[in-house]
Order: C-alpha cells, then structure tokens, then sequence
C-alpha cells in the first residue's frame, strides 16, 4: 500500500460542561499536521493539560505540547530512514527522540513563563508557593501522538487518554494499552521529571491490513461511557457514520456529540483526532 | 329548539377542530421526538454515566462510644449531615456519590453495605458494644476497593473514619492492605476523633497525609459540625471541576481539600464533656 495511501484527519475539542460558566478554560488542545493532511509524515496530537487547581496554565502547557510534537516528530520522521532505523533499532534512538520532545517543550514552557513573569507586576497566591524551578508544575499536560509515515505508523503516550484503531472489518485494538496506575484522576505528564522515561511507544507497518480509522482522544471521553465497550463502540459508529453520512456531516456533527458526552458523562473537556483512511473509502464504494 | 341544532353543529364541529389540532400537534411532536432521537442515537459510543464517587463511613461502634452518649451523636450527627450531602452532589452532577457505611467492633459489619445513591441513602442507627477491630474494618474495605468491583473511571474514594479509642486488633496489617490495593492508596482519608483517648498515631497513619490533621471532637457540637464538614466541603472538593483557586487548602494528591471549619475548644456554651 505504501505511500498510494490518503489520509483525512480532523478533530474538535470541547469545553467541559462542568466547567462552563467557572472560568476554567478548555485544557486540551489537539493539533494536524499538515493541517492539510497531504504528505508525510502526518502528524497527529493530543493534550490534555491537568486540571490540578495548581496547573494554572495547564491549557498552555497543553497547546506548547501539540505544537511541541508536531514539530519534533515531522522532523524526525521526514525522511523514510528515520521509520526504517526505528524499526531495526534502538532504544537509544527513541529515548533521544522523546527527550528531545520533552526539551522542547520545556524550552517553549520557560519562554511563555518568562513572558508572563515580565508582563506580571506580582504572580498569583497559587504561584507564590512555588520556587522558579517548579513553574513547569503550572503547565502540566499529557501527550498522545500518532505519527504515519509511508511505511510505518507510530504511537506515542504519555499521561492518560486513548488511542484506539478500527480495522475496516470492524476489529478494535488499543495499541497501547491502558495503565492500571492511571486512576483517580492521577496521570504521568511532561512536567514529570524525566518524562521522556513514560512515554509508551508502539509502531506497526503500513500496509494492507493497517487500521481504516484511528482516534486519539482525552481522558474526558472515556471517563463518560458507562463501560469500556461503549467507549470502544465509538471507533465503529464513527467508521459507520463517515461511510453512510459522508465525512463532512461528521466533521459538522463531532462538536455537538462531545458536548452531548460530556454533559451526560464526566462533565470533562473532551477532544478528539480521527484519522481515516480514504483508500477505505473508496474501496468500499 | 331550532336554535339547538346549530348549537350542536356548532359543538361538534368546534370538537372535531380540536380533536385535528391535537391530532396535528401529537403528530408534530412525535416527528420532532423522532427526529431528535434519530440525532442522538448517532452520537458515537454506548451508554453514556457520570463518574460513580464513593463515600465510606467507617464507624468505630466499641464499647467505649456507648459513653456519654457518643454513639447517639454519631447517630444523629451522620443523619442531619445527610440532606446536606445530597445538596453538595447537586452541585456537581457529572459526579454520582454511593455512600456506604462500615462499622466495628468485635466483628466487622456493613450496616449499609451497597454502595448507594445519596439521594436514596438513610443511616441506620448503629449501637455500641466490645473491642475495637479497626485493622479488620481496613481489611474489609480494601477487599471492596479491588478493580473490579471498582470502576477505573471513578473518582477518588472518600473514607472518613470516627472513632474514640484505641484499635485492638492488627490495625498496621490492616492499614497495609488498605493502603496495598490502588483504589485505598488513592483515597481521600479523613480522621474525626472523638475525646481526648483517641490514638492520634493511629489516625494520623490512617490519614498518611502529613497535611491533613485528624479532627478532634470534644463535645457533640464540634461532632456534629466535623461530621457536616467532612461529608460536604471534602465531597465537593473530590467531586467539583479542578478551579484555579487561591483558596486556603490543604493539597491531597491533586485534590485540594478545603481547611476545616474552626470549633472552640472551650465554648462556655458547649464544654468539654467527652
């Protein structure tokens, strides 16, 4: 199949309805890119800045680290070499990688926090309690990535959220399974230290058998489904709706769903990235 | 009676407009219902639930509590604290709180043993008598914080143990396994004692948050206030949206749990009487 596949990616993100009307910003930001989805690698992120009343800004932390991924791993895997190198190698290839992510975003963090500290004639109560060197606490954020190039797809977690994949005949995988530790509303986060160390990282090849859709999606959407198989159920109505209702009524109608969700469900921002692959499309039709 | 017939015309045919009408508007509303549940039943995903949080009331019932009508004020302490629980849920309605409550003495016993819905939830008047087996109490909760029967997207669970005195049984045993299974270690615990011989080594490990104190009642009022408190503010602190807040709190994992409501020491009006 290689580089013959077309992707469309999209997604929405949107505040949680419990946080409406509290002043509380939507923590999570997702990024594309390219926006345009043409060529590779196609990059898609997730994140979901913490809502510890001490992450005040968390929904930066969150925006700095979609962009921070987008950068980071367009770079890397621009040239085919870097998916083959991956494959046959090395740890010490994705440990620098990801470290690399991580200073990148802690790099953007300092600047925005500097930027905030000169503007800022006294920092907040909730700051004042902080030393200098724990400002990247304020910005804590999860990451979820997937990465396509024309021979491989890579993933990537950090904290917790979803990334689930459906194959065309319906199947449902998580290539990354969830943490049994990330309950309670705890998670890891990029403002752990070291937290190039938590990532999890999993990669398959591109080829015939690959998933028709993938979803990267924020804690807040699986925190609203009753159970697990519901939540699961998502990849298949969505796969369902895009082939009967054309992927434009989806891309109109995912704002309204996850605004439904949430009011139904965790009451959380929920953000959502859907990759479709439209050589299923068309094959279908 | 010429003039009749028209009027019955006139009846029937005003009947048989309203009678369309109605007809119409049930029409009408039947395809708007349908309309909407055709637009909901294409939201992605299955059932959708607000995120279950579980309250546990562990009750020290030994026999020292049957003095000076300890165990009577807890009684009534927990039943007036009630209607203020379920207001606190309110608030939050993306949180469902299943309250419960376990009790010891010589055995270990869950006078409300389901985890039930707040708005349903009625204590049951617990009586006081033998040993104190708070290590097994712990034992028997951490067996009902296992995953499953927990569900990973609940909340943090609030445990809010009372009691008088001093354990008798293996309270370190217990606690470890508490504390072993992930649900009891990401528990809030809250620690009210009553009287001036309650071990306050033994609640403080059960807290195992250095900033956040074991409360102490010394009369019915300061109970009574305290049990209010911990089944509201710390409810709605563990249920409520994450708000930036300056707030004074005292922070418990990522839950900012708000600072307790101050009780005189020695109100004239409510002396020391435990």
């Amino acid at each position: 199949m290689g580089s013959s596949n077309r992707f469309v990616a999209f997604g929405a993100s949107v505040p949680g309805e419990t946080h409406k009307g509290k002043g509380i910003p939507n923590q999570d930001n997702f990024l594309l890119h390219p926006a345009s989805c043409a060529g590779f690698p196609l990059v898609m992120a997730v994140s979901d800045g913490h809502g510890d009343p001490r992450c005040v800004h968390s929904h930066i932390g969150s925006r700095l680290a979609v962009e921070s991924a987008c950068t980071v791993f367009s770079k890397f895997f621009e040239c085919n070499e870097s998916s083959e190198t991956w494959k046959s190698s090395a740890s010490q290839i994705r440990q620098d990688l990801l470290k690399n992510l991580v200073q990148t975003w802690t790099i953007k963090v300092r600047e925005n926090w500097l930027r905030i500290a000169e503007n800022k004639p006294k920092s907040t109560a909730s700051e004042d309690s902080f030393t200098n060197k724990d400002f990247y606490f304020f910005y804590g954020a999860t990451l979820l990535s997937v990465v396509i190039t024309n021979t491989r797809i890579f993933y990537f977690q950090l904290g917790d959220g979803d990334i689930v994949t459906v194959s065309l005949e319906g199947e449902i995988n998580r290539p990354i399974p969830r943490d049994p530790r990330l309950i309670a509303n705890q998670t890891t986060s990029l403002c752990s230290p070291q937290a190039w160390n938590d990532f999890q990282v999993a990669s398959s090849s591109l080829n015939e058998s690959s998933p028709a859709l993938i979803f990267l999606a924020s804690d807040g959407y699986v925190n609203s489904f009753k159970h697990e198989n519901g939540f699961l159920q998502v990849g298949l109505d969505l796969l369902k709706a895009i082939k009967n209702d054309g992927l434009e009524t989806v891309k109109n109608e995912l704002p309204g769903w996850l605004c439904e969700t949430s009011k139904f469900g965790s009451g959380d921002d929920i953000t959502i990235c859907i990759l479709y692959n439209l050589n299923y499309l068309s094959r279908d039709s | 009676m010429h003039n009749t017939v028209p009027f019955f015309n006139f009846l029937i045919s005003a009947f048989e407009s309203i009678r369309v009408f109605l007809g119409i508007c049930k029409i009408r509303r039947i395809f708007f219902i349908q309309k909407e549940l055709a637009f909901m039943g294409k939201r992605p995903g299955g059932e959708l639930a607000t995120r279950p949080l579980h309250f546990i009331w562990i009750a020290d019932c030994s026999g020292s509590m049957q003095a000076d009508g300890k165990i009577q004020t807890l009684n009534e302490a927990v039943r007036e604290a009630i209607p203020h629980m379920r207001k606190a849920a309110d608030e939050n309605p993306n949180a469902r709180v299943l309250v419960r409550a376990v009790a010891f003495s010589d055995e270990v016993g869950w006078p409300i043993s389901d985890p039930t819905p707040v708005e349903n939830f009625s204590w049951v008047d617990l009586q006081a008598k033998g040993i104190s087996s708070m290590g097994k109490a712990f034992e028997s909760i951490s067996l009902r914080l296992k995953s499953p029967p927990m569900d990973q997207r609940a909340l943090p669970p609030v445990l809010v143990l009372i009691s008088d005195g001093y354990p008798t049984d293996d309270f370190d045993e217990g606690l470890r396994l508490l504390l072993s299974e992930p649900w009891g270690k990401k528990s809030i615990r809250m620690a009210i004692a009553i009287g001036e011989d309650a071990d306050q080594e033994v609640l403080e490990k059960f807290i195992d948050n250095p900033q956040i104190k074991p409360l102490h009642a010394n009369n019915p009022e300061s109970l009574v206030k305290y049990i209010k408190w911990a089944s509201t503010s710390v409810l709605k602190a563990v249920s409520a949206p994450m708000t930036p807040s300056s707030e004074k709190t005292s922070e418990s994992f990522n839950i900012l749990i708000p600072v307790p409501p101050d009780v005189e020491p020695n109100n004239s009006n409510h002396p020391d009487v435990w």
